[in-house]
């Protein structure tokens, strides 16, 4: 009995925190229309603050309190609504997700330029004395902070049920996010009203933010975002609308939690696998089961169903003289970089080069899938890890060729892929990529840990292939040997992956997926089959990514589980919409973003420049922070550019030209005509 | 965020080692007053003759070495101030003269992001850097084998398995025996009088699983009625630790040996209390001193290991006096890894008087491959560098003839050295000893004039 009254209480204060969240993020839906991934982020903006204020400063508990919570934390709800999400209103759930995804990206970075503590401390919460235990019953304990937070999750759900059932305010919210042109001819100022659920929204997660450290004993934004995660799982129980039911269902995630860590033996492997993935698990199953969670839900514009045709791409705007002269300059800048890195720039470039040749060949991945099948998959750093770890294990413990293994360990990818597709059938948008980060988390928390797919905490031996006559191994540094039959080998297989990619667009399933983008119900009324086209679009994605995680895994020789994060493919997900996840040119051009921003451009270039143009000024290098910073808000561009920033200024700047090209023949073709009259 | 587990801390392995007591060691029972190597004719005279020396990094007026630290992370490491300890030691050599005409100088920093970017940066660092010598403090060492394959005088704090087989590599300590049994924390668990032990560990991170493991092996070695009531070593990092002192409450511990870093022990000894369970732990990372500002009634009665001779020993050895005199002078913020990089810029400097005024990167590893026994004028246990490259987990020749620690109780809010006598801060077991009970280990210094 003891254990199971200990169990309870635990479970309720980790509960508590996941219930905050989880009616943060509903009362986020309910008013905005935006599943706010970055949520997270803006808790720990207050956690920071007010850690800063009381903890390092030592101000006293309400001032603190007020300026993170009251006042910091509604401001940045304003500052988001009034820059970003107020302009959003009208845009498909997916580019609201994606912007709240770069913003999820960016907000820590840039709070982590001011504010650093990553060693834990003593966490002095929001009640004085927090760490004081009562024994409620022999073996039960609980503490000060466990309460505050119980409590003030409690007093968040009460008031904010009664403010949706029995206020004006509260029904003005709802309507301005269904239609606020109509709240508007009512007399009801729309934006005041939507600036004002944002800061309520923002105040939940300051709350949140300032509560979590006390579970956690440290201010870490990673503590927010794993929070999220178990949160979202109890969002999603209540069908992002019913706040009791959110509650209800963070406070039950966490004592299910509790109850199987105190049942399961300790020590276990699988036991210990299961806690923390117990969240995933919950989120995949409710995602796959609950028939309310469905796309439409939350668009009452009838148009809202139907995205808007994509962009013209930048190919499209220009004249056969131009093509030409664009790929001649193409060609021109890639013959001058391969010349450059085979026989002037030192091996570190040839390196850079392979690995960003790799990368924009799992970054492709993401152009299938969300380029042209409009979908977010945050898988696709796991299905880049299947690649890695199954042709690792095959190669190394089967005697298999390496290029083989490479081959089956993405063909092992694309099946679990083609599984998520057929399975999330029913789900899009949001739904479906919370589907698939969940099955990321989980294969993170799980599967990874066994010694025969992620090979269990060691890292992973792999291995170079050798073709014919030709052995990819790595050259002895200081040797005269280069590695550029491996660049050779990442260059071809981007070839044909890129080859691949415009054949898939430009052939059947491609148009079925334009068509789909557009409008499923449209589609499905001139025959097209969504479930055939959906599961090969996830398949081809996924076999990409794994042959792209299989091929940086051989390259690297040796590897860990650490290589093919979720978290990383979240970032992967930002770079890649930021810049162009339409084309395999985009996908080129975000993998070298990748590898470059952090290696060269923030420790090298940036300096050099700003030391140059500034003779006083000596910096060594900037914060790789702000790689997370540039391309996040990068990100938050996507609902205006879902072709992606490089693309977009591409087809602006094609225009220019093209426009300069057509005057000039205009007027030679006038003095041809004025001079033959 | 890209996983803090990835970190997972290494930190705690160098400390493994101590508390195992098997990596380091040493031949010399006596108390040297310099490294010892046989045939050696380096004389400080010959310290300011320049000669042209055509090798990477040396130019007529500097020697440059490039540092790789994980300088971001998310666990609290603060590697960056290896660096700081570096600069000290090469300030206070610059500022008598140099060596062989030049200065010493850091010209690249580079970060490899929580020990993930390892291989590549080394990579870079190979071939941008034009350094004479690599320093690193890092999580991973995964760039272990370039820098063996280049051939590069590597300095390193030393918590990686692979720095093991590697002769160009001279850690703060030498090549870690993670699994072997050790006499330090049985010696201490029977001394105070412990009769239940619980061991925790993550279970994503090698060093930490093998930390765990080796203290077990240990536990059951020496000390057979002491019992091992309570292990996980599957532990996720930032985990949720109610469950497991929830059952080690009911097993009755009384001691935990953890193979976890600062912010996991702080999560515990919080846990510990709210549960109300009256366990002491020993921490293997804990020799920081903003740390124990922030958090010593909490740790009140714990004990550690520190990776060198302590500053609160009394007397204070004059290697310790003269870098806290340097510390104080440029006025950084000295913590743990600070001593450490220090140390490493004393072991580089000593292989560069080793290799002459001709030098070259193989003649400062060839150099110090003959010293028997560096101590950094006693700041650390003496290493052989003619063995102590070698992986002690399956050869105990390579093990050393003493195992030393230095070990330290909180209390009062204080460091304050414990089971040493005055003035000989390493309390040292000898291995071999296979007694039930270890004996009461001696007290000894490795500082020139054989006290601090």
């Amino acid at each position: 009995m003891e254990k199971f009254l200990s169990a309870l209480i635990e479970g309720m204060s980790f509960g508590g925190v996941y219930a905050l969240v989880a009616v943060g993020l509903v009362l986020a839906y309910k008013t905005s229309g935006v599943f706010n991934i970055a949520f997270g982020a803006q808790a720990f903006v207050s956690g920071a603050i007010y850690y800063q204020l009381h903890n390092r400063s030592e101000w006293p508990i309400i001032p603190a309190f007020l300026l993170a919570v009251v006042v910091a934390a509604p401001l940045v709800g304003a500052a988001l609504d009034r820059m970003l999400f107020r302009h959003l209103r009208t845009a498909p759930p997916l580019s609201r997700l994606v912007v709240a995804l770069g913003l999820l990206v960016a907000i820590p970075e840039v709070v982590g330029l001011f504010f650093k503590v990553t060693q834990a401390t003593q966490y002095k919460g929001i009640v004085p004395g927090g760490e004081i235990v009562y024994r409620p019953l022999s073996g039960v304990a609980i503490t000060r902070d466990d309460l505050s937070i119980i409590l003030s999750a409690a007093l968040v759900a009460i008031g904010l049920t009664i403010l949706f059932r029995y206020t004006s305010l509260g029904l003005r919210m709802r309507a301005v996010v269904e239609s606020p042109r109509l709240t508007e001819l009512n007399g009801i100022r729309s934006d005041i009203v939507g600036t004002t659920a944002w800061m309520l929204s923002s105040f939940v997660a300051g709350l949140a933010g300032v509560l979590l450290p006390t579970v956690f004993q440290q201010v870490s934004v990673i503590n927010y975002t794993t929070l999220l995660t178990a949160a979202i799982a109890a969002a999603v129980l209540a069908s992002l609308t019913s706040i009791p039911i959110a509650f209800a269902g963070g406070i039950g995630l966490g004592i299910l939690q509790q109850f199987v860590s105190r049942y399961l033996p300790t020590g276990n492997v699988f036991a210990s696998n299961v806690k923390p993935s117990l969240p995933f698990i919950v989120l995949f199953v409710v995602l796959l089961f609950k028939r309310s969670l469905s796309y439409e839900q939350g668009l009452k514009d009838p148009l809202a169903g139907v995205d808007p045709p994509p962009p013209v791409p930048a190919s499209a705007v220009r004249s056969r003289e131009l093509t030409i002269g664009t790929r001649i300059f193409g060609f021109v800048v890639g013959t001058w970089w391969f010349y450059s890195v085979l026989f002037l720039w030192n091996d570190i470039w040839l390196d850079r080069t392979i690995r960003i040749l790799i990368y924009a060949i799992i970054f492709c991945s993401i152009v299938v899938i969300t380029g042209m099948a409009g979908q977010i998959s945050f898988a696709q750093a796991t299905f880049a890890g299947m690649g890695a770890f199954f042709s690792a294990q095959i190669a190394t413990k089967q005697g298999v060729s390496v290029i083989a293994a490479i081959f089956i360990a993405s063909a092992v990818a694309a099946v679990v892929g083609a599984l998520i597709g057929l399975i999330a059938l029913r789900r899009r948008g949001i739904f479906l990529a919370l589907a698939t980060y969940a099955f990321a988390l989980f294969f993170d928390n799980t599967m990874v840990r066994y010694d025969w797919v992620g090979g269990g905490i060691f890292a992973i031996e792999s291995q170079r292939p050798v073709v014919g006559p030709v052995d990819f191994a790595r050259p002895v540094p200081g040797s005269t040997t280069r590695d550029t039959a491996f660049l050779v080998l990442v260059l071809v297989v981007l070839t044909l992956v890129g080859i691949a990619i415009i054949w898939m667009r430009n052939g059947t399933t491609g148009r079925f997926l334009d068509a789909l983008r557009g409008s499923e119900t449209a589609a499905a009324s001139i025959g097209i089959n969504a479930t055939k086209a959906r599961i090969i679009a996830f398949a081809v994605s996924a076999f990409i990514a794994g042959l792209g995680g299989g091929l940086l895994a051989s390259y690297k020789i040796q590897f860990s589980s650490l290589d093919y994060k979720a978290e990383l493919g979240l970032f992967w997900v930002v770079i890649v919409v930021t810049l162009g996840p339409r084309t395999v040119e985009g996908a080129i051009q975000a993998a070298a973003g990748f590898v470059l921003f952090q290696e060269w451009v923030l420790p090298t270039a940036i300096p050099w420049l700003y030391n140059h143009a500034l003779p006083f000024a000596d910096i060594t290098a900037i914060s790789i922070g702000w790689q997370q910073i540039f391309f996040g808000l990068g990100a938050v561009t996507y609902a205006k550019h879902p072709e992606g920033i490089l693309e977009s200024n591409k087809t602006a700047s094609l225009t220019r030209v093209q426009g300069l090209i057509d005057r000039f023949k205009s007027r030679r073709d006038s003095e041809i005509e004025t001079a033959s009259v | 965020m890209v996983a803090r587990r990835l970190a997972v801390v290494a930190l705690v392995g160098g400390l493994f080692a101590a508390a195992c007591g098997n990596s380091g060691g040493t031949d010399k029972t006596t108390t040297p007053t310099d490294s010892t190597v046989p045939g050696a004719t380096t004389t400080t005279a010959d310290l300011s003759v320049h000669l042209d020396v055509d090798a990477p990094g040396v130019t007529d007026t500097e020697i440059q070495v490039a540092v790789i630290t994980s300088k971001t992370n998310p666990i609290g490491g603060k590697y960056e101030q290896f660096i700081d300890g570096i600069e000290l030691f090469f300030d206070k050599i610059n500022s008598e003269g140099g060596i062989y005409g030049r200065k010493l100088v850091i010209t690249t920093e580079r970060d490899d992001i929580i020990g993930l970017k390892n291989a590549e940066e080394v990579r870079a660092s190979l071939s941008e850097d034009n350094a004479f010598a690599t320093f690193l403090a890092t999580l991973e060492l995964s760039g272990a084998s370039l820098l063996a394959e280049a051939g590069m005088p590597t300095f390193t704090w030393n918590i990686n398995p692979q720095m093991a087989g590697n002769d160009n590599i001279f850690g703060s300590i030498g090549a870690i025996c993670f699994v072997c049994t050790g006499h330090f924390l049985p010696w201490v668990a029977d001394y105070e009088g412990y009769s239940k032990v619980g061991i925790l560990a993550y279970g994503i991170s090698p060093s930490s699983v093998l930390c765990a493991e080796g203290t077990k092996k240990s536990y059951e070695a020496h000390t057979p009625d002491i019992d091992v009531v309570f292990y996980d070593d599957t532990l996720e990092f930032g985990a949720d630790l109610s469950a497991q002192v929830a059952e080690m409450k009911s097993a009755g511990v009384e001691l935990i040996s953890s193979c976890m870093d600062t912010n996991e022990v702080f999560k515990l000894q919080t846990e510990l209390k709210k549960q109300g369970l009256d366990a002491v732990q020993y921490l293997p990372n804990a020799y920081d001193h903003e740390f124990l500002a922030d958090n010593a009634e909490l740790f009140e009665g714990a004990f550690l290991v520190s990776q060198y001779v302590p500053w609160e020993q009394s007397p204070q050895s004059p290697a310790t006096v003269e870098y806290l005199k340097w510390v104080e002078s440029s006025g950084v913020n000295a913590v743990e890894l600070t001593q450490v990089g220090w140390i490493a810029a004393r072991q580089f400097y000593e292989g560069l008087k080793l290799a002459g005024p001709q030098f070259s990167q193989q003649g400062v590893i060839d150099g110090l491959n003959k010293v028997t026994d560096f101590s950094a004028d006693g700041l650390i246990v003496p290493i052989d560098w003619t063995k102590q490259h070698k992986d002690p987990t399956n050869d105990p020749s390579v093990r050393g003839e003493f195992e030393c620690v230095t070990a330290l109780k909180i209390t009062g809010g204080k460091f304050v050295p414990a089971y040493n006598e005055p003035g000989k801060p390493w309390i040292c077991f000898d291995p071999a000893d296979e007694a039930p009970i270890p004996d009461f280990p001696s007290s000894r210094s490795f500082a020139p004039g054989g006290e601090g």
